[in-house]
């Protein structure tokens, strides 16, 4: 393989690689933004991914298949919304339930409905059909996942709904003396963020990797959270993040396996890095990031 | 020309203080009403009432002559009620502009920024409004807060001691302000405890005491004088100990210099020194929010020293932690008992031990809590101090306020101290319980032990010191014994008015 | 016993809200059954025989449940010592596997005095723990970062770390599956013979119950709890909030090793690791379910980590009959999000009082 087919190959992979993250993150960004913690982003696509490759199956069209997994996200999005808000549940260790319960269902579920241990597989032709640019098979996914992003920055940062929930995530109070419903904002954008995680992990299964496991997710959830905090919460940035975390996960993929890399970093170790990343960039130490205010705290007035 | 009217307010708090006791007054338009109390008045809370933040439990607001009964405080905004808190609730980062227009829906920019620049014109307030708020100053972040009202129109205009936080200029300019307003034919409301401002800016003045309007006057027709008497005047009667003479004067507590700075960053104590004596009460008078809590902290160890140096007996103590100092025999009776002087979520106990838990008597090896020695020890200080308690094992959530804070003066004091600092320590307690604690620091007093009283309730400072000293923005403005001050020096010190 | 009675009356409303969580995920889990298709009384007649079954006639299944809830005391406790700190230590699954590898590199070593050899063995599964759970107490003084998102990206690190390194370098050489096991005199002896069940519970119990004695017994325990539950009230008395934190991790970092000491070297038949962390991976994952139902106290934990213990044992007969052992996660993540909402208890309570008020 030349250099150049190289290295536009790795190009293509972090695409590819990209997607899942980049939604998720976004989708997170907006959730935060309003003052809502949702770690669940990795049992989210767990779901995602599972529910789609159920309805795909059953339809034989991949876009129903992307809806239901939007439509899981939705589902837990309203409840994890509902639990933060109105019952004043504590956020983290909320979602550290919905976690487990994707895991449960996951697990349980491929042997409940399709009688097959560990992974279900779907055929070719059930997957999101590609477009071809320049020999490249590319998912229509890749400029859906990029124009979500441009469209949430816009609506976060040039409409009147977009600001008002920035206020709510920056100084509730602020917002509650002018009007604003800060518990029914927290919610819709909690809905946005896990529906956009459930379209992430309908992807996972229905486009990129064909099938459905346990494993699916891999830890992508978890470096979507990070990826919020390493994008200063602004979903431009988050594509500048996800195409990052998108290049380490192509050079697993790629480049690991290869025997002149393994001699220096052996491949199960490569998959660490971005994961010590992570934690170097949340720490500051490379840069200060800035949080919402009033981040993880439930309202109340006075 | 009434455009709101309280009529009967009472308000009782869940835990049974009572806020206001039946209050009506008049808010008019084209008028600035100056509201004049000490603590505790009720003056924020009634306004609060007025503004939709707060629900009466008895009595009416009318506006226009209608009953309106709000139940948050964007339902009087809109009906043209606008309250300017003292911590004002800004986005930050958003700039002035966006925090004015936050809320109002899709809004036609242009037309906003031309209706700000005209009511920037007409009042004269200037204030930039395409700066994050929070890189203004506090003066400025003020002047969005208005402007972001009277953007939407509010006829009514409640301003809550708006003056904490301004320059001298700025808060000239804010008195030009709010006169042009209220030519305009807005009402304003001037929440204060500054006899000064409320004579210069006011056109009528109402004062609360307790609860209750003490009186209403003209500001014109009135003096500095006569409302000082109104603000402070003398009501309940309690029966004290007497005061003996302790024979042997020496300097418990020097302090010297003492320059101190507050959560902001800005000095909060600037340049107090003192002497406290044996077996004297010192008294320390104001309002709250003169740099009195940081004093507090900085004398017992939770807060940072800026400058200057503390003595006690003799040897240096700055910035000591608190459990050096109580080893030393400098106790802390905390303001806030819920947060500092008590876990709240621990029971009677371990309360108890708080404090204590460093000291061998309550220790096996010095690492094992003795249970039982603990427990002996609470039950005696039950005893002595009278206190109700069902168990040693309650939550001390369930025990009322006069005996949460028995509690804490009990424990304090089972530490055999030679200084107390006391910081409002009778505050929301029943009579019964106000009296004990009371005579319990004067028969402290009485045996050798130099007490530093800082209270923003007067009669008790009066009551109890030997001497006073009247703090105002951070400075002592004044310090002698009782017996040398009138009662109208004292109102008008407190008030920031020097003679 | 006045202990426990005198618990149960103060803490009514907690144990109250962990039964209303754990209906809930049982109701939860039993739909999803029931949806599958399964039957539920054979499935739940199978949970209940692996689990406890007749003590009397055959106790194996009693100790299987048993086997399970040991090290599930102490992940759960370590997990709760943090909250109780007002921290989320989700890391406890990471100081868990870097625990094992201290076990794997120290089973290793040669030439050493059997009694030395097993201390040793013991402290490296501490050591490795504790060094894993210092990291993010560290960050989080030093660095204010928030410890949740270290933890996880910990607990991958560790995973492929720990793998990475028992398998490349201390397999088996007879099967490649496993790690090089422990040595016989490292292992905990047996409770109950013919049984898989060690003086681990003995051990958990006793740490378990050590734990509680240094939190409420001792001078620096009541410190750690006054710092936890109101950090102004400590630094009123002069307790240091800082230290609370570094020391619940700490400590959190030592009860992990001791977890994964005894996965290892008190559950037969193999005394090693599995490759991919098998027989390692899910507990501190557990231990936070376990916390929580226990409502972050000692005791309670002891008893919720039978129940928990329970459910894994339980899940066997599931497998038997067709269905995946996973749908314990579905009973856990629902009981998990159950208790999320504080006091759940109060809230129905108040619910139904509105209706009736009408």
């Amino acid at each position: 393989m030349t250099p150049i087919e190289m290295i536009v190959g790795l190009f293509v992979t972090t695409l590819i690689s990209m997607v899942p993250l980049l939604l998720a993150s976004v989708g997170e960004v907006v959730t935060e933004r309003s003052g809502v913690v949702n770690i669940g982003l990795e049992g989210i696509l767990l779901l995602g991914a599972f529910l789609a490759v159920m309805v795909d199956e059953a339809t034989h069209q991949p876009v129903l298949g992307f809806l239901a997994g939007a439509g899981i996200g939705s589902v837990i999005g309203l409840v994890h919304g509902v639990i933060s808000t109105k019952l004043k549940g504590n956020q983290i260790v909320n979602t550290i339930g919905v976690n487990m319960f994707a895991l449960g269902v996951v697990g349980f579920g491929i042997y409940a409905v399709w009688g097959v241990w560990g992974a279900k597989t779907i055929p070719y032709d059930l997957k999101l059909p590609h477009i071809t640019i320049a020999g490249y098979s590319l998912s229509p996914m890749i400029f859906v996942a990029l124009g979500i992003a441009i469209f949430t920055w816009w609506w976060l940062f040039r409409t009147p709904f977009g600001r008002t929930l920035r206020a709510v995530g920056e100084n509730p109070d602020a917002a509650d003396v002018v009007g604003v419903n800060v518990d029914l904002v927290r919610i819709i954008a909690t809905i946005y963020g896990a529906t956009l995680a459930g379209i992430g992990g309908a992807y996972l299964s229905i486009d990129w990797f064909g099938g459905v496991t346990r494993e699916i997710a891999s830890g992508r959830g978890w470096l979507a959270l990070a990826n919020v905090a390493f994008s200063n919460w602004n979903p431009l940035m988050a594509i500048v993040g996800s195409m990052l975390f998108g290049f380490f996960d192509a050079l697993v993929l790629w480049i690991g396996p290869m025997p002149e890399v393994n001699a220096i970093i052996p491949q199960e170790l490569l998959r660490t890095v971005p994961y010590i990343a992570t934690i170097i960039v949340i720490s500051g130490v490379i840069k200060r990031v800035r949080p919402p205010k009033a981040l993880g705290i439930p309202y109340s007035r006075e | 020309m009434a455009l709101v009217a309280a009529e009967g307010i009472v308000k009782i708090y869940p835990d049974g203080t009572e806020a206001l006791r039946g209050v009506s007054l008049e808010i008019r338009s084209g008028e600035i009403l100056g509201l004049l109390g000490e603590n505790g008045a009720g003056k924020t809370t009634l306004m609060k009432i007025v503004s939709g933040l707060l629900s009466p439990t008895h009595g009416r607001i009318r506006l226009d002559g209608n009953v309106v009964h709000f139940k948050m405080p964007a339902q009087a905004l809109k009906a043209g009620i606008g309250m300017v808190h003292q911590h004002i609730p800004l986005v930050h980062n958003f700039t002035g502009f966006e925090n004015i227009i936050l809320g109002l829906g899709r809004i036609d920019f242009e037309k906003a920024r031309k209706k700000l620049a005209e009511l920037m014109e007409e009042t004269g307030l200037k204030v930039n409004l395409d700066v994050p708020v929070e890189n203004l100053s506090l003066g400025e972040r003020q002047r969005i807060e208005i402007l972001k009202m009277l953007f939407r129109g509010v006829k009514v205009l409640i301003l809550d001691e708006p003056t904490t936080n301004l320059t001298p200029i700025e808060t000239k300019e804010l008195f030009v302000l709010l006169k042009k307003l209220a030519k305009e034919g807005k009402a304003i409301v001037f929440i204060s405890h500054k006899i000064k401002e409320v004579m210069s800016v006011t056109d009528r003045v109402v004062v609360l005491r307790k609860g209750k309007v003490v009186g209403e006057l003209l500001t014109r027709e009135t003096t500095p004088q006569e409302l000082a008497s109104l603000m402070v005047g003398r009501q309940v009667v309690f029966r004290y100990l007497p005061k003996e003479r302790y024979p042997r004067q020496e300097d418990l507590l020097v302090v010297k210099d003492l320059w101190v700075k507050d959560d902001f960053k800005k000095d909060a104590v600037k340049g107090i020194s003192f002497e406290l004596r044996s077996g004297e009460i010192l008294g320390v008078a104001g309002v709250e929010g003169n740099g009195q809590r940081e004093l507090v902290e900085a004398l017992t160890g939770l807060r940072k020293v800026h400058k200057g140096k503390v003595f006690l007996q003799g040897e240096e103590v700055t910035n000591l932690s608190p459990d050096k100092l109580s080893f030393k025999g400098l106790v802390h009776i905390p303001e806030d008992r819920r947060n500092f002087g008590l876990v709240m979520e621990m029971n009677f106990l371990e309360n108890v031990l708080l404090g204590l838990h460093r000291y061998r008597d309550f220790l096996i090896a010095g690492q094992i809590i003795n249970w039982s020695k603990v427990s002996e020890h609470a039950k005696e200080l039950i005893e002595k101090y009278e206190m109700v308690v069902a168990s040693v094992k309650s939550p001390v959530r369930s025990l009322s306020g006069g005996n949460q804070q028995k509690l804490i003066v009990a424990r304090e004091l089972s530490k055999n101290p030679s200084v107390i600092i006391a910081a409002n320590p009778t505050r929301g307690l029943d009579v019964a319980s106000t009296q004990f604690v009371r005579n319990k620091l004067i028969e402290l007093r009485n045996r050798g032990i130099g007490v530093l009283l800082v209270s923003s309730d007067l009669d008790e400072v009066l009551d109890l010191s030997d001497r006073i000293a009247v703090i105002y923005e951070g400075r002592f403005l004044a310090l002698k014994p009782t017996k040398e001050y009138t009662l109208k020096e004292i109102g008008l010190l407190m008030g920031g008015v020097e003679e | 016993m006045s202990v426990i009675i005198r618990l149960l009356k103060d803490k009514y409303k907690s144990i109250i809200n962990s039964i209303i969580a754990l209906a809930i995920g049982f109701i939860g889990g039993i739909f999803a059954i029931y949806v599958a298709g399964f039957d539920v009384g054979e499935a739940m007649g199978m949970f209940w025989a692996h689990s406890i079954g007749n003590p009397f006639v055959d106790i194996y299944p009693l100790t299987v449940t048993l086997t399970y809830s040991a090290p599930l005391m102490l992940t759960g406790l370590a997990f709760a010592l943090c909250a109780r700190a007002g921290l989320f230590n989700i890391g406890v699954e990471g100081q868990l596997y870097m625990g094992a590898l201290g076990i794997v590199l120290a089973s290793s070593m040669l030439g050493l005095p059997t009694g030395l050899h097993s201390l040793v063995i013991l402290g490296g599964a501490v050591l490795f723990a504790l060094a894993w759970s210092s990291i993010p107490a560290i960050l989080k003084v030093w660095r204010g970062t928030n410890e949740v998102v270290v933890t996880i990206m910990l607990n991958y690190i560790a995973l492929w770390t720990a793998d990475y390194i028992i398998f490349k370098f201390y397999a088996d050489p007879s099967d490649a599956t496993k790690s090089i096991p422990i040595p016989a005199y490292a292992r905990l002896p047996l409770l109950v013979e013919g049984t898989s069940l060690s003086w681990n519970i003995v051990l958990s119990i006793g740490v378990v119950l050590l734990v509680y004695f240094f939190l409420w017994y001792t001078k620096f325990g009541y410190e750690m709890r006054v710092a936890g539950t109101n950090p102004t009230a400590a630094r009123y008395a002069g307790i240091n909030p800082r230290r609370a934190v570094i020391s619940s991790f700490l400590i959190g970092g030592v009860l992990a090793g001791l977890a994964a000491y005894e996965k290892i070297a008190g559950i037969p038949p193999s005394y090693s690791v599995m490759s991919s962390m098998a027989n390692v991976v899910g507990a501190g994952l557990d231990g936070i379910a376990v916390a929580l139902v226990g409502a972050n106290h000692p005791i309670g934990i002891i008893f919720a980590s039978f129940l928990i213990g329970m459910l894994s044992a339980g899940a066997k007969g599931f497998n038997l009959i067709g269905i995946p052992k996973e749908v314990v996660y579905i009973f856990q993540g629902v009981i998990v999000m159950s208790l999320a909402v504080p006091n759940i208890y109060t809230l129905i309570k108040r619910k139904i009082k509105g209706v009736g008020g009408g």
